[in-house]
């Protein structure tokens, strides 16, 4: 639950142990045209490491989900090859089949059938036999905290809740690479924030690959080790979060400051001389950029961060009050995803997100 | 070689036995539903019936209307709960879940098999009703435990029939609305083109031709020869015109199952 609490360090610790050197999924020039000219995938190029936790991240209509249907095994590509788990999804189906699970956008549990029993239905279906069967279902209720309604009809679970049986249900199998289509579309920050709790144990865990498409920048940022921007069936960049928003620019910092006066005589200055050059200490990391000065708004100071803490803005203010400045006031600015699809894919987020898509998540009443 | 063979149709079996333990797990969860079903039967055979009995010279004399229809009304239930199976893989279809299921390595075929099994657990739960039904009403018919059996045998047969066709049908439809146009499009038209409700004899010549292609008319003449006549010699064409009409529908419907999602 407290998952905005843990620390930084502790997530870097976390991303070191992806180590980048084995290949499980490959796509080399994937394309997917639907009839008649529908260019959905246009000659993709991407690699997924082993471990890693890997977002596709792109508008509604992307390609996004087309991508993953073809790693699936469930869409035939139109051209290019796939390679998972060192294997042809097109000649080895039922081997690429087992060895991944999937969770839907969608809905992926039966609402009729008991938590349990989706969870059982599913391990049958991949052929897991007892006594591993019940051991791991019962491992996996406890681990989601499905236990206490694990005999309820799924159709009475709230969203966080399904949405963590459809979790628990591709895992039944143990598979080595989890493809999540829009893991938290839907769901409420609270629920949102198990889910992505859940999805780093996983990986700290079992080191299992995670292949995961959104639209949620901060679920791309907070989740992945890398990204790719997806635009109109194309890769438009690929990169780890933090890299790609320091190439549109790192966090910038302004503050203002005037300095103290000594109690006694006025005139006498104790903060920093104007002309005094500013030197900042280097375990900030940290350099200024720009300086002004006038006699009424006082000093307006830039700096640049290169890797950014939260503890980086207390430290500064610290360091400036320290020199016997006053400081005035601050303003931290930091590009996020949403500027980096800015740069790359010449349109926010937000605005393609207003392409019309239907409620994809919904338990509409329905007649046998 | 042979050993992978055989663990290969094993895995083929078990995910369709599996398929089909899901979906008659959510008959049980939803047991008020097989009632609810079971309403309409009744329904024909009380009222229809009923009314219909006062008419002379329908049917063969040496029977009561009431007798002729039961097979009729048997299949005809059976043919209305195996073509919503359809409806159900569209709806399955708007959900994810049938994106996860084929993402499963479960082969389609199982996956096709599994859910018209379910059908026919459906099915032999109309049949007994209408037997309940025939003995409260006093409709004479065989109860003998092996036409029993037999009944149950051929509504496996049809119910399996039908559900796989409709599933051939669902990948063409895609939306729910227009699934369940198709169904009764469909539903209608094979009820009253069989000897269901009258016998062949009866027919224009046009409807009587058209009710040799249909295969409620087989089902009907096999459920009508086990329950009523007695007459067994056709039986096994009958079983074996089902038999063909199902393998076509379960080839297409697997077909048809992989493409739907697409």
């Amino acid at each position: 639950m407290a998952l905005l609490d843990t620390p930084l360090s502790f997530r870097a610790v976390e991303r070191g142990n992806v180590v980048r050197n084995n290949l499980v999924v490959e796509m080399h020039a994937l394309t997917k045209i639907y009839p008649p000219s529908t260019k959905a995938v246009d000659s993709l190029d991407l690699g997924i490491y082993e471990g890693e936790i890997f977002g596709l991240l792109g508008p509604n209509g992307a390609g996004k989900s087309t991508t993953i249907k073809m790693l699936l095994t469930l869409i035939p590509p139109t051209s290019g090859s796939i390679i998972v788990n060192g294997m042809d999804p097109r000649n080895q189906q039922t081997q690429v089949r087992r060895v991944v699970g999937y969770v839907p956008q969608e809905v992926s549990v039966d609402g009729d059938l008991t938590g349990f029993e989706n969870l059982l239905i599913s391990a049958k279906l991949y052929g897991v036999k007892d006594p591993e069967r019940s051991s791991r279902i019962s491992l996996l209720l406890k681990q989601f905290n499905l236990e206490s309604r694990a005999n309820e009809l799924v159709k009475r679970y709230s969203g966080g809740m399904m949405r963590k049986l459809e979790i628990a249900q591709a895992l039944v199998s143990q598979p080595r690479i989890l493809f999540m289509d829009e893991p938290t579309i839907g769901l409420d920050p609270v629920a949102k924030r198990e889910v992505w709790r859940q999805i780093l144990e996983l990986r700290m865990t079992m080191g299992m690959t995670v292949f995961l498409s959104t639209h949620d920048m901060g679920e791309a940022d907070f989740l992945c080790d890398r990204i790719a921007i997806m635009n109109a069936g194309r890769i438009v960049i690929v990169g780890e979060p933090g890299k790609l928003k320091q190439a549109v620019g790192g966090t910038v910092v302004r503050l203002r400051l005037r300095s103290r006066t000594d109690a006694g005589d006025k005139s006498q200055v104790v903060g920093l001389k104007v002309q005094q050059s500013i030197r900042l200490p280097s375990d900030l990391n940290a350099k200024v950029i720009n300086e002004s000065h006038s006699e009424s708004e006082g000093r307006e100071i830039s700096i640049a961060f290169d890797k950014w803490s939260d503890d980086a803005l207390p430290s500064i203010i610290r360091y400036f009050e320290g020199c016997g400045e006053e400081v005035l006031a601050v303003n931290a600015s930091t590009p996020g995803l949403d500027d980096v699809f800015l740069k790359y894919a010449g349109l926010r987020l937000e605005e393609a997100e207003k392409r019309p898509t239907a409620g994809r998540r919904s338990f509409r009443s329905h007649a046998r | 070689m042979r050993a992978n063979s055989i663990i290969e149709n094993a895995a083929f079996l078990g995910a369709a036995v599996t398929i089909a333990e899901a979906e008659a797990r959510k008959i049980l969860h939803a047991s008020s539903e097989l009632w609810i079903r079971a309403i309409q039967p009744a329904l024909w055979l009380l009222v229809f019936g009923e009314a219909l009995s006062k008419v002379r010279g329908i049917v063969p004399q040496n029977f009561t209307y009431l007798q002729f229809i039961s097979a009729g009304i048997l299949a005809q239930s059976v043919l209305f709960i195996a073509i919503f199976y359809g409806v159900t893989l569209v709806w399955e279809r708007d959900l994810g879940l049938l994106s996860r299921l084929l993402a499963s390595p479960a082969p389609r075929i199982s996956i096709v098999l599994g859910k018209s099994l379910a059908a026919s657990i459906r099915g032999i739960f109309q049949a007994t009703i209408i037997f309940g039904i025939s003995l409260i009403l006093g409709i004479n018919i065989n109860l003998d435990p092996l036409n029993v059996a037999g009944v149950y045998c051929v509504v496996v047969l049809l119910s399996m029939c039908f559900s796989t066709m409709s599933m051939a049908i669902a990948s063409l439809a895609k939306t729910r609305e227009r699934m369940m146009g198709l169904s009764q499009v469909i539903t209608f038209p094979l009820f009253f083109a069989s000897n269901a409700i009258y016998p062949s004899a009866i027919m224009p010549e046009w409807l009587r031709l058209v009710s040799t292609v249909n295969p409620l008319t087989y089902g009907v003449n096999a459920l009508r020869a086990i329950m009523l006549t007695g007459r067994y010699a056709m039986i096994p064409t009958d079983i074996a015109v089902l038999a063909l009409y199902l393998t076509l529908f379960i080839a297409l419907a697997t077909i048809s199952i992989s493409r739907i999602i697409r």
